[in-house]
C-alpha cells in the first residue's frame, strides 16, 4: 500500500489530536503502517507546520501513512504542505472550542469536513475512513459475506471436482 | 528494565490436509520425510479422530473453534436452507463459535493464518488471515486488505485449478509444485514483516493429490510415483525450514510446535450412492426421472441423504413439504439404520457404524443436525448424489477421506482418544 498524509486541522488542537488518534487506531487494526505526528511527539522538536510537513513527506514517500494533528492554522501554509507532500488529505474538524492565541483560517477545499459540534468523534472517524476508502488511499473494509449466484456456481463446481458433492 | 521483561512465547501450527498417519509413517521409513522423522524421534506422532462427518469443512471448523457442529453450526460443505430442500453453502460467517485466533486476541496475541480452509470470506481476526478452501476470490480471502497487493504479487494461488487437474495429472503435479512455492513466498514475507505470536500454515495440495491420484502415492510402479514422492519431500523440506527458523527465532520452542491433519485418507474401492439405495428400498422418490438436486424430491419421500453420509428424515416440522409425522419418524429411522448397517458389497459390510445426530452433537445448533450419520469401512466412499441410479460404482477419483487416522504431532505425551476439536485448548494452554 502506498503512503499518504492525513492532516487533521481545526480550531481545537486537542479535538484534532483525539480524532487523529481514533483514525490511527482503526488503521492499525486494518494492518496499515501508521505514524502519528502530534504536538506531544514531533511538536517537541519541530515548531513550524512546514517542519512537520517535511517529516510527513519523508514518511509518505516511504509508504508510511502519516497522520498529523499539529497546528496548521494558516491557509497558505497548508497549501504549501499539500504541494510538498502530494498524497495529502485534509480533514477539517469543525469545533466550537478554539484554543490559545491561534487564529485559525478556514480551509477552502478540505477532502472531508467533520462537524464535531453535531457529530460524535466516532461518526467523524468513520467519515474520514470512508473518504480515504473512496479516494483509494486505503482498501475498502466492507465485509461482504453473502455468496452471489456466480460464487455459488464456482463453489459447487469446486466441490464437484473433488467429489464432495 | 529489559532484563525483567517476560520472554514472548510464540507458537507454530502446520497443517497437512488429509494426510493419514500411516502415510506419514511410510514416507518417513522410505526416507522421503527426514524432517518429520526427526520430529517423530523427539516428540509424539499419534493418530487422531477427525470430525463426523470426516470432511474438511467440519473438521477444520472443529479445530479452529475447539467445538463441534452443535456449537459451531457447520455440518458439511452443504446444508439445507431453513425448511427447504434447497442447498446452501455455509461460509465463515456461519461459524457461530469464536476461533482460536479470536481467543488469543483477547490475550493481546496476534495470529498469522495462511490457507486455513473454512474461513472464506476472510473476516477480521486479531492478526492476518488468508482463507483456504473453498475460497474462490482472492480479494475476499485476505485480511487485512492491505496485504492483498503483495499476496498477489508473490504469485499466491488459493488452490490448484481442480477441474483441469482432475483430468490432467501432469498439470496437477506442476500446479501443486507452483502453489506450494507461492505459499512459501507469502509465509517467508509475513514471517518477517508482521508481528505475531501464532503462525499457522495449512497445505491443502496433499488432499488434492490424494483425491486425484492416490495410487501414485501408494504404488511404486505408478508413472507419477516419483513426482508424488518429490511433492511430499518438498513439503517435508518446508516443514524442516520453518521448524528451524521458529526454534532459532525469538520466543520459539519445540514445545510450541504442532502438526496435524484434518482427516485420514485411503483408496476408493467403491462409491456407495446412498440416495440410490433409499430409492431402491422405497424410501425416496423424485418428481422427475433425472433429478439434479434434492429440490426434485417427491414430498412423499421418507428420507434422503446429503453428502457425504448425512441422513435426514423428511419430517413434517422440519421441511416445509415434509410428510413424516414425529411419531413415525423414530420407526423410519430404526428401519433405515438396520437396513444401512447390513448393506453389503460382495460380502463385505459397507457401513462401519451409525450415530444419531443428537448423540454426536450438542449445543444451540444441534437441532439442525442430520438424523443419522454413517461412517464407512475403508474403501467405501459414501455419497449423497441424487444423479446416480446404481448403488455401487466408481469414478476417476482414486482417494477418499477416512475418520480415525488423521495425525497429530507435538512434544506432549500421547493423548488417548484424541479428537481434532481437542487441539484448540491444547495449543491455547501452551501459548497463554
Amino acid at each position: 500500500m502506498r503512503g499518504f498524509t492525513l492532516w487533521v486541522i481545526g480550531p481545537s488542537v486537542s479535538n484534532n489530536e483525539s480524532l487523529a488518534r481514533a483514525v490511527e487506531g482503526d488503521l492499525l487494526e486494518r494492518g496499515v503502517r501508521v505514524e502519528r505526528l502530534d504536538a506531544g511527539s514531533i511538536g517537541s522538536f519541530v515548531e513550524s507546520s512546514q517542519g512537520v510537513a517535511f517529516v510527513a513527506n519523508l514518511l509518505t514517500r516511504n509508504d508510511v501513512v502519516c497522520i498529523c494533528s499539529t497546528p496548521a492554522p494558516k491557509s497558505a501554509e497548508r497549501q504549501a504542505n499539500r504541494k510538498l507532500i502530494g498524497r495529502y488529505v485534509e480533514a477539517y474538524a469543525k469545533s466550537s472550542e478554539a484554543e490559545g492565541e491561534i487564529s485559525f483560517e478556514e480551509p477552502d477545499k478540505p477532502e472531508v469536513v467533520c462537524d464535531l459540534i453535531q457529530e460524535s468523534e466516532e461518526e467523524s472517524m468513520t467519515q474520514i475512513l470512508k473518504t480515504l476508502e473512496i479516494l483509494g488511499f486505503i482498501p475498502p473494509s466492507d465485509f461482504d459475506d453473502e455468496y452471489s449466484d456466480e460464487d455459488e456456481d464456482k463453489i459447487r463446481q469446486r466441490l464437484q471436482d473433488l467429489g464432495y458433492i | 528494565m529489559a532484563l525483567f521483561r517476560k520472554k514472548k512465547k510464540r507458537a507454530m501450527i502446520l497443517g497437512l490436509d488429509g494426510v493419514p498417519i500411516g502415510l506419514i509413517e511410510r514416507l518417513m521409513d522410505a526416507g522421503v520425510m527426514p524432517a518429520f522423522r526427526d520430529l517423530s524421534q523427539k516428540g509424539t506422532l499419534q493418530s487422531m479422530k477427525a470430525s463426523l462427518p470426516e470432511i474438511s469443512a467440519v473438521s477444520w471448523t472443529d479445530f479452529m473453534t475447539g467445538t463441534q457442529s452443535g456449537e459451531h453450526g457447520i455440518f458439511g460443505f452443504t446444508d439445507f436452507r431453513d425448511g427447504s430442500y434447497e442447498l446452501k453453502f455455509p461460509n465463515f460467517s456461519d461459524v457461530k463459535s469464536r476461533t482460536l485466533w479470536d481467543k488469543l486476541g483477547d490475550q493481546g496475541k496476534r495470529s498469522i493464518v495462511v490457507n486455513q480452509p473454512s474461513t472464506y470470506p476472510a473476516r477480521p481476526i486479531p492478526g492476518c488471515l488468508i482463507s483456504g478452501f473453498v475460497a474462490i476470490n482472492i480479494k475476499k480471502s485476505v485480511h487485512p486488505l492491505t496485504l492483498l497487493r503483495r499476496v498477489v504479487e508473490e504469485g499466491y494461488s488459493i488452490d490448484i485449478p481442480t477441474m483441469q487437474c482432475r483430468n490432467d495429472h501432469d498439470l496437477l503435479m506442476r500446479e501443486l509444485d507452483e502453489t506450494l512455492k507461492g505459499r512459501q513466498r507469502v509465509v517467508d514475507w509475513l514471517w518477517e514483516d508482521q508481528d505475531w505470536d501464532l503462525f499457522e500454515l495449512v497445505i491443502t495440495g496433499t488432499d488434492r493429490l490424494q483425491h486425484f491420484v492416490w495410487n501414485s502415492v501408494e504404488d511404486p510402479s505408478h508413472p507419477l510415483h516419483q513426482e508424488a514422492m518429490d511433492y511430499y519431500a518438498n513439503i517435508d523440506r518446508l516443514i524442516g525450514q520453518l521448524i528451524e527458523r521458529f526454534v532459532e527465532g525469538p520466543g520459539g520452542d519445540l514445545s510450541r510446535i504442532f502438526l496435524l491433519s484434518d482427516h485420514g485418507f485411503c483408496a476408493i474401492e467403491q462409491e456407495v450412492r446412498l440416495n440410490a439405495w433409499l430409492e431402491q428400498e422405497g424410501y425416496l422418490r423424485f418428481l422427475t426421472d433425472e433429478p439434479k438436486e434434492l429440490t426434485d424430491v417427491d414430498p412423499q419421500s421418507k428420507a434422503f441423504f446429503l453428502d457425504p453420509a448425512r441422513l435426514y428424515i423428511n419430517r413434517k416440522g422440519r421441511f416445509e413439504k415434509g410428510t413424516v409425522e414425529e411419531e413415525e419418524a423414530e420407526a423410519v429411522l430404526e428401519e433405515l439404520t438396520e437396513g444401512l448397517t447390513s448393506l453389503d458389497h460382495n460380502g463385505n459390510r459397507v457401513v462401519r457404524f451409525t450415530l444419531k445426530g443428537m448423540e454426536v452433537y450438542a449445543g444451540p445448533h444441534a437441532d439442525r443436525a442430520p438424523d443419522l450419520i454413517l461412517t464407512s469401512h475403508r474403501g467405501y466412499d459414501l455419497k449423497g448424489t441424487v444423479k446416480e441410479k446404481s448403488v455401487f460404482g466408481k469414478t476417476d477419483l482414486e482417494g477418499m477421506h477416512s475418520w480415525d487416522d488423521a495425525f497429530f504431532w507435538s512434544l506432549r505425551p500421547k493423548i488417548e482418544d484424541l479428537k481434532i476439536s481437542d487441539l484448540s485448548d491444547i495449543i491455547m494452554a501452551e501459548l497463554v
